[in-house]
């Protein structure tokens, strides 16, 4: 089993090669490309569904506005002040970084945790497409509380796209990277143009002097659709907070922020954050409300822009699950001895196809997305630790890269057990992860103070 | 040269898929207009945006993945 173990830590050590040393100061990038990047990274096919969301979670407009305004801001703050800086200073990916203080073993068992969280996000966004390919067939969307599929011709719209995105991630991942590249503000302009053309028809005055008493009244008027929980000002500043969490809490964004010159280039998340996040789901609010608050992305687009609405939403999952497939087969590539890169694409691919034929995934992305961040969460609470903390106690770091351990029990102990009494805490699942960040802190220092006393 | 007439021109696609609906809005054109000009400036952004960008020098990864 050791043995296994070790080989398969070495493997998935050559995949990452090209990574293993921090990046050269001729290679750091301007603060102009963290910009775009932000910018086009957070548009995705999963905003259709997000904003939407709130106003079926009956959110009230001034609760959303300040809810997305401070929570975003609290998702940029997490980036410059906790990912960047951790980032730029070691100039390492946390897979390489988190080595050093977890172990080969455990590491790989995150980046196989990881490759499933991926699949299931490609699913959903593989989803979101189905929609719009749906309406072209007359093809019934499931319904919000639909966990299995609604009807065989979902299934085959699922498993068509799910074949033909992994088809074409596999034929040119690089090709469709560059589309994805032109898609991306164009796909920013179906969410403006979408939400904007159906003012009129929820009865917005072509003067806007109507806009705010009919944007609290007939989308975001604090009542939710049957069967949906309440949601407030906490649930929508907690949901734009956390929805990246694995990127900024968790770290994830480290393969980026090595690349920045300064920590403060954190601060260029704002672009995704604000255009990308909170005008997107604004618009998307805007675009479900007239539509009879119908939780369907591609009727939503369609009724708004037409047939460029329903492309909107069909290129919006394409792009955004390719890289996804991507990561996902990066990360099972190290469980699959000696294949090809196309065939763990595949082996992801067909995975991601399975579960996007499950409605489930989109139909509950909000809560998905919740436990996708509280399941990493913790790891980057250990890395901060052992960043920042363990200098200041003069607590000895990196022990499993100087003791040359497969697992850091430790590490895993206190993953497992914050997850644990995460499950526990009697609090909505939004905010567990915050509590969470501070049990797995104090929880990690504790086994390291226990012991060295 | 040629990049800078594409650039104009898939700038100025964009413009137009961000004034049109504005015009329908203001009820300067009807809905089926909106949607079918919409449509037109969309395609002629793909068209001259991936024009544009294969005249560009390709840029680096930044390290994604």
């Amino acid at each position: 089993m050791e043995n296994r173990l070790s080989r398969l830590a070495s493997r998935m050590d050559q995949l990452y090669e090209y990574d293993r040393e921090p990046v050269p100061a001729d290679k750091l990038q301007s603060g102009s490309k963290f910009a775009g990047l932000f910018a086009g990274e957070h548009v995705a096919a999963t905003e259709f569904v997000i904003g939407a969301f709130f106003v079926l979670h009956g959110v009230g407009l001034t609760d959303l506005l300040v809810g997305l305004g401070v929570g975003n801001l609290l998702a940029v703050f997490s980036w410059t002040f906790i990912c960047a800086p951790i980032a730029t200073r070691t100039r390492l990916t946390l897979y390489w970084y988190l080595r050093k203080i977890a172990g080969p073993g455990l590491t790989l068992v995150y980046n196989v945790a990881n490759a499933i969280l991926y699949c299931v996000l490609a699913g959903a966004m593989i989803s979101v497409s189905a929609t719009a390919v749906g309406i072209a067939f007359g093809i019934r969307t499931p319904t919000l509380n639909d966990i299995f599929p609604s009807s065989v011709g979902w299934v085959l719209i699922a498993i068509f796209l799910g074949v033909a995105f992994t088809s074409m991630a596999i034929l040119g991942f690089e090709k469709l990277s560059e589309f994805a590249r032109v898609c991306s503000p164009w796909i920013f302009f179906v969410f403006i143009a979408g939400a904007v053309a159906v003012l009129p028809k929820l009865g917005v005055h072509p003067r806007l002097d109507n806009l705010w008493e009919i944007a609290s009244t007939k989308i975001w008027n604090g009542v939710p659709v049957v069967g949906q929980e309440k949601f407030g000002l906490w649930h929508v500043m907690f949901f734009a907070w956390f929805c990246n969490l694995a990127m900024h809490i968790g770290l994830s964004d480290m393969a980026l922020f090595r690349y920045a010159k300064k920590w403060t280039y954190g601060f260029f998340t704002a672009f995704g954050a604000y255009p990308g996040h909170m005008l997107a789901w604004i618009c998307s609010g805007v675009m479900v409300a007239a539509v009879g608050r119908e939780m369907n992305p591609g009727l939503m687009a369609f009724e708004a822009a037409g047939l460029a609405g329903i492309a909107g939403v069909l290129f919006a999952g394409w792009t955004t699950a390719n890289p996804t497939l991507y990561r996902a087969g990066l990360a099972l590539q190290v469980i699959t001895p000696n294949w090809p890169r196309w065939k763990v694409t595949l082996l992801a691919g067909s995975l991601t196809t399975v579960l996007a034929c499950f409605p489930v995934f989109f139909l509950k992305l909000l809560d998905y997305v919740a436990i996708y961040g509280l399941i990493l969460m913790p790891i980057g609470a250990i890395v901060f630790t052992e960043h920042w903390i363990f200098p200041l106690l003069r607590i000895p770091q990196f022990q499993a890269e100087k003791k040359n351990l497969m697992f850091n029990w430790k590490v895993l102990a206190v993953w497992l057990g914050t997850l644990v009494i995460c499950y526990f805490l009697p609090i909505h699942l939004y905010f567990r992860w915050l509590p969470g960040y501070f049990i797995a802190i104090a929880a990690y220092l504790s086994l390291h103070l226990f012991r060295r006393g | 040269m040629k990049t800078l007439i594409y650039a104009s021109l898939s700038v100025a696609s964009l413009v137009i898929c961000l004034i049109v609906p504005f015009l329908y809005l203001w009820a300067k054109i009807g809905e089926s207009q909106f949607k079918s000009i919409f449509l037109a400036a969309s395609m002629a952004w793909f068209v001259f945006a991936i024009l544009w960008n294969g005249m560009k020098k390709k840029p680096s990864d930044q390290g994604k993945g």
